[in-house]
């Protein structure tokens, strides 16, 4: 691994971000943890019997941990077709269609939801009459659909991120001896290994913490009884000791599937130069991978088009535009906030983890393990930490939602931001060590060129992200407030209807445009910032 | 052998091949010279069917391999290919890089032709080892018993001894002279070093942007041009 930060001096602002990064990450935990010991102390309630689950709960856990298990597997096959196909279509087509595809992630899972549930109430009406019998809109089936649909993009993203990590020379090397399929199935594939298993990871602990994709089906999974059990005793230690079980799990994962992460040669995506000459695919697996890109289309076509048609016409769309005014400016506000202020602090960890010490490690461990607590937990946490007499106002606050987002979510941003970094040759900050004049003309002139695609990146990631967030928002969002989240979560209880379908689109879009946005800043960067960003993008 | 007809590649406003036209017989030696950016390696990577020419063609045999319009897989021209850098599988151990060519044989006749290449390249003891556990040197010669270990035809190799110390240079060259001389192979050499192209090769051209310039006869004539 390059050693990027080795000799660079550790600065107070820099100092600062990182405090920030763990006040704001850890805090909400943290406080939850302490209150967690003094109830335990106390000897009041239930205590540790909870942490063990038994009967019920261990029947619940043991579902959901199935449900996780065949979600990651589907989205994890779906994502390496899909993910490959688009790994060799290097075009300006295909540049803009990667972006799509992975930002898609940020489509939040009820919006699948709602669509497929309008696709199949929609094929029961259809089929009745012809004597089949309708597919059943709710259960275990229908809710591994969704979910495999909505983290299929993770799957895309890790895949492509792993081949694009491959040196090109190495696959070169196998073409001239064997044949194209041998040297993905034998190279690429193997070395975009640890980046796929991430991914897995990543998908296997999103899928096992939420609740709100089974809950829409009917299914009751044991994210849910967090929820549910904090709903009804108000009481956070309980909370957190039913969560025990699923953190350790996620924690155990994490470490597995992370394992290799730090040590992959990370390449962010917006780096793509043409095949010289496009390697080529055997019949089976150019037909597996079109059947895959055809379910990933499905992936964004279903949604758009059930919810268009579910809205029906444009004064419908407009009412519930107008209906939500509000909700859509906070969230706005809010997603915008996080994204500015995560951005500080994940530049802080990042750094750190990039740095040769053995003290990387530990931050690598600090970076990835908040991406295993459960959304509700992380509110739970917020309210613990901040619903006390304070000389400032913050719980019961807006602030509220954006530290919410900010624990989810910074994490994440460091990593992409870490990505970005392992790019950058040590040599040319070294360099620029020497010859500056001063701290900020080095950092404004050579290092912030540098790193401004990974900046807006995780800008976008995170924006994109908190605009979607309802796990941790459910609980804390203030008095009279919400998010547009929130909202349409509200309205999925009671039925579709044109306004909810005319909301989800607009989140849809909300998505999509980041990704396009994100990918058209990166692309036209190079006319931007001809001379220093030649290299990095 | 290896014939290339009026060939040429442009990358964008730069013409790194510029209409060259050049036959290497069965079983000859060629060295390609000429300074950096002449397009030596860009040459190489159109015989071997790893870039697509804007105009010309390139025959294997009498088999045209590469036109504008038709592109036959690289592993499917019977070539062995050396790079600059080693470009080693860093997930597979030495044996298995040097066995990934030879699919096509049974699992005996795989390990015996391991044994012997690895023989050839003094590599014996070393089957086990991944490439983050030996030297420059030794990576060098494992790309080399890898790209001859399945018997190619035609071994085109570019500048394979590049960033080596002039010991280790030396005892590489007679390495790989005595693996060609036993491969009975077609070489193209790629270098920007006038003693290796001698030395390892029976006839020299020199490639000045994109362009044929000069040609002389290896082993025999000491070639006089320099590079910068």
């Amino acid at each position: 691994m390059r050693i990027l930060f080795k000799n660079a001096p550790s600065t107070w602002p820099h100092r600062l971000a990182l405090l920030f990064f763990l006040l704001i990450v850890f805090g909400p935990f943290a406080s939850l943890t302490a209150d967690t010991i003094s109830f335990l102390f106390k000897g009041s309630g239930h205590g540790l019997g909870l942490a063990l689950p038994a009967g019920r709960r261990l029947s619940l856990f043991i579902h959901s941990i199935g449900l996780a298990l065949s979600v990651t597997a589907g989205g994890t096959v779906l994502g390496i077709l899909a993910g490959a196909a688009l790994w060799r279509w290097r075009t300006r087509a295909g540049f803009y269609l990667r972006w799509v595809a992975v930002l898609l992630f940020a489509v939040p899972p009820y919006v699948h939801a709602l669509a497929w549930m309008t696709v199949i109430n929609a094929m029961g009406v259809a089929l009745r009459p012809l004597g089949f019998h309708p597919v059943s809109p709710n259960g275990w089936i229908v809710a591994w659909w969704v979910e495999v649909m909505a983290l299929m993009p993770i799957g895309i993203g890790m895949t492509l991120l792993g081949l694009e990590s491959v040196d090109t020379r190495l696959l070169e090397a196998a073409r001239v001896m064997r044949p194209e399929a041998d040297s993905f199935l034998k190279i690429a594939l193997p070395l975009a290994k640890p980046l796929i298993l991430a991914g897995a990871g990543f998908m296997f602990l999103i899928s096992l913490v939420d609740y709100t994709v089974p809950s829409l089906f009917q299914v009751n999974v044991y994210a849910l009884e967090i929820f549910a059990e904090y709903s009804a005793g108000n009481e956070p230690a309980t909370a957190l000791l039913l969560a025990f079980p699923l953190i350790l799990t996620t924690i155990l994962v994490l470490t597995f599937s992370q394992s290799q992460l730090r040590r992959a040669a990370l390449k962010p995506l917006w780096h793509i130069r043409p095949w010289p000459v496009t390697p080529g695919r055997p019949a089976w697996l150019r037909w597996t991978q079109r059947l895959a890109l055809a379910l990933a289309a499905t992936q964004i076509l279903v949604p758009l088009l059930s919810l268009t048609l579910s809205i029906g016409t444009w004064t419908n769309m407009t009412a519930a535009t107008d209906s939500a005014g509000r909700e859509i400016f906070f969230t706005f506000r809010i997603s915008l906030l996080t994204a500015g202020i995560a951005l500080p602090a994940a530049l802080a960890a990042a750094r750190e983890l990039t740095k040769a010490k053995a003290s990387s490690k530990f931050w690598w461990f600090l970076v990835t393990s908040p991406l295993a607590l459960p959304a509700p937990l992380i509110g739970i946490g917020l309210i613990t930490m901040w619903n006390r007499s304070l000389p400032f106002e913050v719980y019961g606050s807006s602030i509220m939602p954006i530290l919410a987002c900010l624990a989810r979510f910074t994490p994440l941003a460091a990593i992409v931001l870490f990505a970005q970094l392992r790019r950058i040759d040590p040599l040319l900050l070294d360099a620029a060590r020497i010859f500056q004049t001063g701290l900020f003309r080095a950092w404004s002139q050579i290092h912030f060129p540098m790193i401004a695609p990974g900046l807006l990146a995780s800008a976008c990631i995170v924006f994109a992200l908190s605009a979607g967030e309802l796990g941790a928002s459910l609980l804390v969002a203030p008095p009279g407030q919400a998010t547009l989240t929130m909202r349409i979560y509200n309205y999925l209880h009671y039925g579709t209807s044109e306004r909810v379908a005319g909301l989800c689109l607009i989140m849809t879009f909300c998505a999509l445009c980041t990704g396009l946005l994100a990918a058209f800043t990166l692309r036209g960067w190079r006319h931007l910032f001809p001379r220093s960003s030649k290299r990095w993008i | 052998m290896i014939r290339v007809k009026q060939l040429t590649k442009t990358f964008g406003n730069h013409t790194a091949v510029d209409g060259v036209t050049l036959a290497v017989a069965r079983q000859e030696s060629l060295a390609v010279v000429g300074p950096s950016g002449s397009g030596k390696t860009t040459l190489l990577r159109l015989i071997a069917g790893l870039e697509k020419p804007d105009r010309g063609e390139v025959f294997i045999g009498d088999r045209v391999v590469s036109s504008p319009l038709k592109i036959v897989a690289p592993h499917k021209r019977g070539i062995g290919f050396v790079f600059q850098e080693p470009a080693l599988w860093p997930h597979l151990n030495v044996a298995q890089n040097i066995l990934f060519g030879l699919q096509h044989l049974s699992h005996q006749e795989g390990r015996k032709r391991l044994v012997e290449v690895l023989e050839h390249t003094n590599l014996t003891g070393f089957e086990n080892r991944f490439p983050d556990e030996i030297s420059g040197g030794e990576a060098r010669r494992v790309t080399i018993a890898r790209a001859v270990a399945p018997r190619p035809a035609c071994l085109l190799m570019d500048e394979p001894l590049i960033n080596l110390d002039p010991e280790l240079k030396k005892r590489m060259r007679g390495i790989i002279r005595d693996v060609i001389e036993d491969s009975g192979a077609t070489l193209i050499y790629v270098t920007h070093d006038p003693t290796e192209a001698v030395q390892l090769s029976g006839r020299i051209i020199e490639l000045r942007g994109g362009r044929i310039v000069g040609e002389v006869e290896g082993k025999r004539h000491a070639m006089t041009v320099s590079y910068e």
